[in-house]
């Protein structure tokens, strides 16, 4: 049979081909995207020979055909471009497949179009159903897979642009400095996480989400199980989008080649020997055979294939073949005997007739059917799927035109994942809720928290979903869905992003609030740093002490008398307050402030009692007493900071706790002769201290009510600090005074509900505060308050965090720039131990590693660096560099005539250049064979050698190597290396001390983060939120939606009236978990 | 089916009576319970549970080796670590049980994957789908009603992964008060997705409010346990247990005990937590009459290194002792000590598989003689309950 299309009629824009043609000089290279256009081609008929990447002449002809047929004439084509066109061929030729069957000729319904893109998209958009309504079924599919893209919607995330994070020099890295690496990680994550939900929601082809969503759920690896690789686990994300909809033995290939994969299933440590099964078992198990299809014995078999199969962090954290723990015996897999490696156990693993069918099954049950298989058609499309050698696009369209699929019984028999429900809502809608950034807890919540799976076999869907607390949360998103329609979220449409030019500040805050009984409150303070305390003008003659008690209270009252007033004559105190004890605590508690004192309006009074106010923590941290001491006159400001100052004294405490007890109760008396007093009331008194020096130094203050926090009471704490909802505050004020730190302050602590902490409790988090182009980490600030123990920005209790700016944004002056004395020199960001073993004479080799984060000399420049410097039995020392040990590639590939090159895999090669140039002819060679700059970095090096020994001794894999005695017996060696240096051609040419290390500069990093300051929120499916429900109403043409019912509910409600047309209700049906 | 067809369907459910679900399950007629502490952050048995005579000991542990002195003495090889004093006294009392030397083949030595191992009865070679005890919990026999499963004290889910049964998080009492369940009716369908889904949400909507129902009779009664956050979700255990709420399983956890440096007072700490609200439960429980009927087991992702580092802590290890408690413990040592002088690349090699204590709790414990962890059936724990 022959398919004759002009491809130009049926495309409505004739397109224009970019790039080059490739020519017709037979490439001899494997081309990956050579071997997808000849299987473009073999499935549309055309015949280019076998599918192997290598194009030649049957290629070219089977193109050439390909374009005659279709009337296409083109001097140029980029690959994609043919692929494209070659399966939009395809499609066209299925669709007359498909003419003689009946129920794919029916047209689309309002039903069958919201059950197609449900369960092949996300969510039911409008505008997508319009566009499928009236097709026949075939062109629908058609319609539906064509669009499918390979690359992402939005541009990808800065962090991912750069290299990856130095994960290879994390060891090193001490406690705190693990810590804010970590935290960097998982910052990297919550945005690839958002990032995500974002693409999802505005993508304008959700099905080529759903499939990524599919192949994430497939071949599973979770973020914490990966020592956070934020980075591994996102660039995963997107090999699922560029080869999900290709070949599945390629795409299984690709998982055994990934780095996220590989450290997830363990296989990065498995070595010849000892070899580790997971990969080989879930390989089997998981991907693409299914339990019961092989045996313990094929599973360690294949687990040995798998060997060497691992990463190398240095290179960039990509795959890494290596080949010395690689066992290259002879395995016997599935009947077959060789040496084979992964790829071929992997080849293996699909002659097996169960793999057909497992992953053919796994696609039924995601996009068919949970509960009725139809063995039949289940057979008919594997059949297919093999004859198509393995095309996921065959798979997928044969899915979708079965006659199961269109069947009225299985229409609402799947339960949404927490994706389809939320951001499902989200497209189908067009609402999106002002809280959008926290969708990603909201899906954790819901029992998807994307990037971790609870295990190596993912969500199991289907019931799964349907937990307790999955029900719950579910009922309570569905009903507060649109919570934040109105005001909220109008303002959020109608924002400008583009601040006024007329501020004269700009302030940003990230922070998150675990929320109870109402959201927190904070307060953002710029402060200047003032001179110490100036000394208080309160002066007084006389105090006199009196204690009292009444019930389980007790009262130290001291009044204070004034000095130049005659005391017999004017017997009344000029001030008074009182300690306010309980005797059954045995301590004193508060400061009590009342009339006696100044006059206390019933506004800042305590709430129980007017004209009085006591001091304590708690007043002090919720702002009260800041409250207080801001409406008194300066007089009384100048009372308080002068008593409470004097109760800090030694003396003055002593003075008040020889009152005189002779008459008091009994119990009265045992109360004072506790010692714990003089310290009470002088912590009372800091308290008081503390109330009114928060406010010293305050060119700025602002108080706000955090959003979105998550609520503790219904939901219970947070587990992780990384599922925090972080929100950012913008603010744009008009005082421009100059400042020195930033405080946030956290004014209204609540601990706890019944049961402790876990009963709710308000807790508010800091990240960091930007102020115009100064950033404020609150991971480097210090935290203040009663009890706060934790560092940094975690306001687990009322108090404030202190920041001082550590990165200013701007511009800084060019770190590796052409100033004259940095010519020659060798910048580095680190220098750390990497591995060393304990120096033994009788040893042939013995040699340290020394990494090097970012080193940089004149215009050479690394990521990663790592040298080896080593001492041979003949005596012979010198530095190594390996090709497997640069990034970007040593020398920029260009290596020595002479190198040292390995004849087995990774084929790495390598260059040693000794200390004495006689020990060693080769090594002479390398060197010379060095262009002049490299050699000039070689010189520089070694003679920085004896600074990076220095260098390592501080970081944590040097303590480590002492700790394990690898340190030892090396004196000898580098005794004689320091001494013989110095008359060396190295320190010749590059001096002496050319090292200079400077810590990184976290501004790249820094300026990826701040992205998401800017961020706006996400338009679904495209288009611009809408803000009522009217809006939501009225976007439903009649035309189409007789019933609103219809576009939202696969079957009737069974709770809310068949009549509603309110959409707000109509997702509260239990119905509506159901596709 | 098409909307007709549902129609009747949906109808006629509705004239089914209305009356609750019953889950199957026999721990009231035993009135057993287990309850779980997660030492989460894996926990050092070395410094838990000491080797008082074994010089080596001190020599692994120079500097962050607990002395005699600072011992508990439990026999006279072996002593508590002196902040564990409330345990202690459960110990002589006869009713605390010591499980030496506890692990899996194939170590693995991240929090994350060998925690979920013993959440899911794993070992090195294969994980585990769904929680360790959920399919024998959920398929133990009897008719009477159970409120729940398992409930979660601490929030953590791991352990009771399963894709049936009730198992709830409640990490506080308000929350039952605070979140509502949808009343659903309870009706027939032939769409098993929907019959299903309504059939949960109705058995929750029962469950819950039963909780509520029994909470709200009983909530006068507050036991304040000390011991921090765990001595705050055992407060709440006791709470749910006095209040008559049947749920054969519970679970709590207490963080911070990954120790690799600042040991000596931070692992003090966490143990003088441990014990004080362990110990306080097991008052409480006393004075409810629920003791002997409580199992209390202690469970963490791998033991610590034999060896101390250089910054006064111990880093990822392998074996380690667990605690069993309750009034029908027969106490004492059970299993052997791991040899400290035959170490495998610094590590104990584990005497006994984790997976025997559990098998001798499904089976002795809760008398589910067949259940998944029968091969890991182990003679050393013969009689490690009374009159089991």
């Amino acid at each position: 049979m022959k398919f004759h299309f002009v491809l130009n009629s049926i495309l409505p824009v004739i397109l224009t081909f970019l790039l080059l043609f490739f020519g017709s000089a037979y490439a001899s290279n494997y081309d990956p995207k050579v071997e997808e256009l000849q299987r473009a081609l073999i499935l549309t008929g055309f015949k280019p020979g076998k599918a192997d990447g290598l194009w030649g002449g049957r290629t070219e002809n089977a193109l050439k055909k390909f374009l005659d047929e279709q009337e296409l004439k083109l001097e140029s084509v980029d690959y994609s471009k043919a692929v494209q066109l070659i399966f939009f061929l395809w499609n066209k030729q299925r669709e007359i497949d498909e003419r003689n069957i009946n129920y794919l000729q029916e047209k689309v319904t309002l039903d069958d179009a919201r059950h197609l893109l449900e369960r092949a998209g996300i969510g039911a958009n409008i505008n997508d159903l319009k566009k499928i309504i009236g097709l026949t079924r075939s062109e629908a599919v058609s319609h539906i897979i064509s669009e499918i893209r390979t690359e992402s919607w939005l541009p990808l995330p800065k962090f991912l642009e750069g290299p990856n994070p130095a994960y290879w020099i994390d060891g090193d890295l001490n406690s705190e400095e693990e810590q804010a690496f970590r935290v960097a990680r998982d910052r990297e994550m919550n945005e690839y996480r958002l990032w995500w939900v974002r693409e999802i929601i505005e993508t304008s082809s959700p099905q080529t989400e759903r499939l990524v969503l599919f192949w994430h759920n497939h071949f599973v690896s979770a973020y914490s199980a990966i020592n956070e690789q934020s980075t591994s686990i996102a660039r995963q994300n997107m090999m699922f989008r560029e080869l999900g909809i290709g070949n599945f033995k390629i795409l299984t290939k690709a998982v055994i080649h990934d780095p996220a994969m590989l450290n997830y299933l363990d296989n990065d440590r498995s070595e010849k020997g000892k070899p580790n099964e997971n990969l080989s078992r879930e390989l089997m198990e998981l991907f693409v055979l299914g339990e019961g299809n092989y045996s313990e014995k094929t599973v360690k078999e294949g687990a040995r294939a798998l060997t060497g199969y691992s990463v190398n962090e240095l290179r960039n954290t990509s795959f890494y073949f290596n080949g010395w723990n690689h066992d290259d015996g002879t395995k016997t897999i599935f009947g077959k005997s060789g040496d084979f490696n992964g790829d071929q156990f992997v080849d293996i693993l699909f002659e097996q007739p169960a793999s057909y069918e497992f992953i053919v099954r796994k696609f039924w049950r995601h996009f068919v059917s949970e509960v009725i298989e139809n063995n039949d058609e289940i057979a008919e499309i594997s059949a297919k799927f093999k004859k198509s050698d393995l095309d996921i696009r065959t798979l997928y369209r044969a899915v979708l035109t079965s006659k199961t699929f269109w069947s009225q019984e299985v229409r609402a028999t799947i339960v949404k994942s927490p994706v389809d429900f939320l951001l499902g809502t989200i497209r189908s809608t067009g609402f999106l809720p002002s809280d959008w950034t926290s969708l990603p807890n909201k899906l954790a919540m819901l029992g998807q928290n994307l990037f971790e799976h609870p295990n190596v076999a993912g969500w199991s869907g289907g019931q799964s979903w349907i937990t307790p607390s999955g029900l719950l949360s579910r009922s309570y998103l569905a009903k507060n869905f649109f919570s934040s329609l109105g005001p909220e979220v109008e303002s959020m449409v109608n924002s400008t992003d583009t601040p006024t030019e007329m501020t004269k500040r700009s302030i940003s805050l990230r922070y998150a609030s675990e929320d109870f009984q109402g959201p927190s409150l904070f307060e953002i303070r710029l402060k200047k740093n003032e001179e110490t305390e100036k000394a208080s003008k309160f002066e007084f003659g006389r105090v006199e002490y009196k204690i009292s008690a009444h019930g389980i209270y007790t009262f130290l009252t001291a009044k204070f008398f004034d000095v130049r007033t005659d005391e017999i004559t004017n017997p009344k105190p000029m001030f008074e307050m009182v300690f306010t004890g309980r005797l059954d605590l045995g301590k004193f508690y508060a400061i009590r402030f009342d009339k006696k004192s100044f006059f206390i309006p019933r506004l800042y009074s305590d709430p129980n009692k007017p004209g009085n106010f006591s001091v304590y923590d708690d007043t002090v941290n919720d702002g009260s007493f800041k409250k207080l001491y801001n409406y008194l006159h300066v007089k009384d400001q100048s009372l308080i900071k002068g008593v409470c100052n004097f109760f800090v004294k030694e003396n003055s405490l002593n003075k008040i706790l020889s009152v005189n007890t002779l008459h008091v109760r009994p119990k009265l008396q045992e109360f004072l002769k506790k010692d714990n007093h003089k310290n009470d009331i002088k912590a009372l008194s800091k308290w008081c201290q503390k109330g009114w020096k928060l406010r010293e130094g305050i060119i700025y203050a602002s108080e706000h009510k955090s959003k979105n926090g998550h609520d503790t009471e219904k939901f219970g704490r947070i587990e992780e600090d990384s599922q925090l909802p972080w929100q950012t505050l913008n603010l744009n004020i008009e005082n421009d005074k100059e400042f020195d730190t930033v405080e946030v302050a956290f004014l209204n602590d609540h601990c706890c509900g019944p049961g402790g902490s876990q009963g709710g409790d308000r807790n508010f988090f800091v990240d960091w505060v930007k102020v115009d182009d100064d950033l404020f980490l609150a991971s480097s600030g210090t935290q203040h308050g009663n009890n706060c123990s934790s560092k940094g920005g975690k306001l687990y209790c009322s108090g404030w965090v202190r920041m001082k700016k550590s990165i200013s944004l701007e511009e800084d002056s060019n770190r590796h720039g052409s100033d004259s004395n940095m010519k020659d020199k060798l910048y580095v960001e680190r220098v750390g131990l990497a591995w060393m073993n304990r120096f033994k004479k009788n040893r042939d080799w013995n040699d340290i590693s020394i990494n090097l984060l970012n080193p940089s000399f004149n215009n050479i420049h690394y990521n990663a660096l790592r040298i080896k410097f080593v001492r041979r039995k003949n005596d012979d020392i010198f530095l190594m560099l390996s090709s497997d040990d640069c990034y970007p590639d040593c020398f920029r590939n260009k290596w020595p005539q002479r190198t040292h090159r390995n004849n087995k895999p990774p084929y790495k090669k390598d260059i040693k250049i000794s200390l004495i140039r006689r020990n060693n002819q080769d090594h002479e060679a390398h060197y010379w064979g060095l262009n002049k700059e490299d050699r000039k970095f070689i010189d520089a090096l070694w003679a920085a050698f004896p600074q990076m020994l220095e260098e390592l001794k501080s970081g944590r894999s040097w303590k480590r190597a002492v700790e394990r005695k690898r340190t030892e017996g090396w004196k000898e060696t580098l005794d004689y290396v320091l001494k013989t240096l110095p008359i060396t051609r190295y320190v010749k040419s590059a001096g002496s001390n050319p090292l200079i290390v400077r810590p990184q500069s976290e501004k790249a990093s820094m300026m990826a983060m701040m992205g998401a300051i800017d961020m706006s929120y996400p338009y679904p499916a495209g288009a611009r939120p809408l803000t009522s429900l009217a809006e939501i109403g009225k976007s439903f043409e009649r035309e189409y939606f007789s019933a609103l019912q219809n576009v939202f509910l696969a079957t009737d409600p069974v709770l809310i009236a068949k009549s509603s047309e309110d959409i707000a209700e109509i997702i509260t049906d239990p119905v509506y978990n159901l596709k | 089916m098409d909307r007709r067809t549902a129609l009747k369907i949906l109808t006629a459910g509705l004239m089914i009576p209305v009356v609750p679900i019953k889950i199957a399950h026999a721990a009231k007629k035993s009135g057993r319970r287990l309850v779980l502490i997660e030492l989460s952050g894996a926990n050092d048995g070395l410094n838990t549970v000491i080797p008082n005579k074994d010089h080596r000991y001190r020599e692994l542990r120079p500097n962050i080796g607990l002395d005699k002195s600072e011992t508990i003495s439990l026999s006279n090889d072996f002593g508590l670590h002196e902040s564990m004093e409330p345990m202690g006294r459960i110990w002589e009392s006869g009713e605390m049980a010591v499980v030496h030397g506890l692990g899996y083949p194939g170590a693995n030595r991240s929090h994350f994957k060998s925690i979920a191992l013993w959440e899911t009865g794993g070992d090195g070679t294969a994980a585990g789908r769904s929680g360790w005890l959920t399919e024998d919990v959920e398929n133990m026999p009897g008719q009477e009603q159970l409120e729940a499963h398992g409930i979660s004290l601490d929030g953590g889910m791991g352990i009771f992964s399963s894709a049936s049964g009730v198992w709830l998080s409640m990490t506080s009492a308000q929350q039952f008060m605070e979140l509502t369940s949808d009343e659903v009716p309870s009706m027939k369908t032939e769409n098993q997705a929907l019959q299903m889904l309504l059939d949960r949400a109705h058995t929750l909507n029962s469950s819950m409010e039963s909780i509520s129902r029994k909470l709200k009779k009983s909530y006068a009664r507050e036991f304040r346990i000390e011991g921090g956050d765990l001595g705050a979700q055992f407060s709440r255990a006791i709470l749910l247990i006095n209040a008559g709420i049947n749920s054969p399983i519970l679970k709590v956890k207490i963080g911070g005990f990954d120790t690799h440096e600042g040991q000596p007072w931070r692992h003090r700490n966490r143990l003088r937590n441990l014990a004080r609200a362990t110990a306080g439960f097991s008052k409480a429980l006393k004075q409810i009459n629920q003791w002997d009927n409580t199992l209390i087991m202690t469970y963490s992702e791998f033991g610590r290194r034999a060896a101390e580092n250089y910054t006064e802590g111990t880093d990822h290890g392998t074996a380690a002792p667990h605690f069993l408690l309750g009034g029908s413990v027969n106490g004492g040592f059970w299993g052997v000590h791991p040899d400290l002088g035959n170490l495998n690349e610094g590590d104990m090699i584990f005497t006994m598989d984790y997976r025997s204590v559990y098998e001798r709790i499904l089976s002795d414990w809760f008398m589910l003689k067949e259940n998944k962890f029968f091969k890991f059936r182990n003679d050393e724990l013969k009689n490690i309950f009374q009159n089991s």
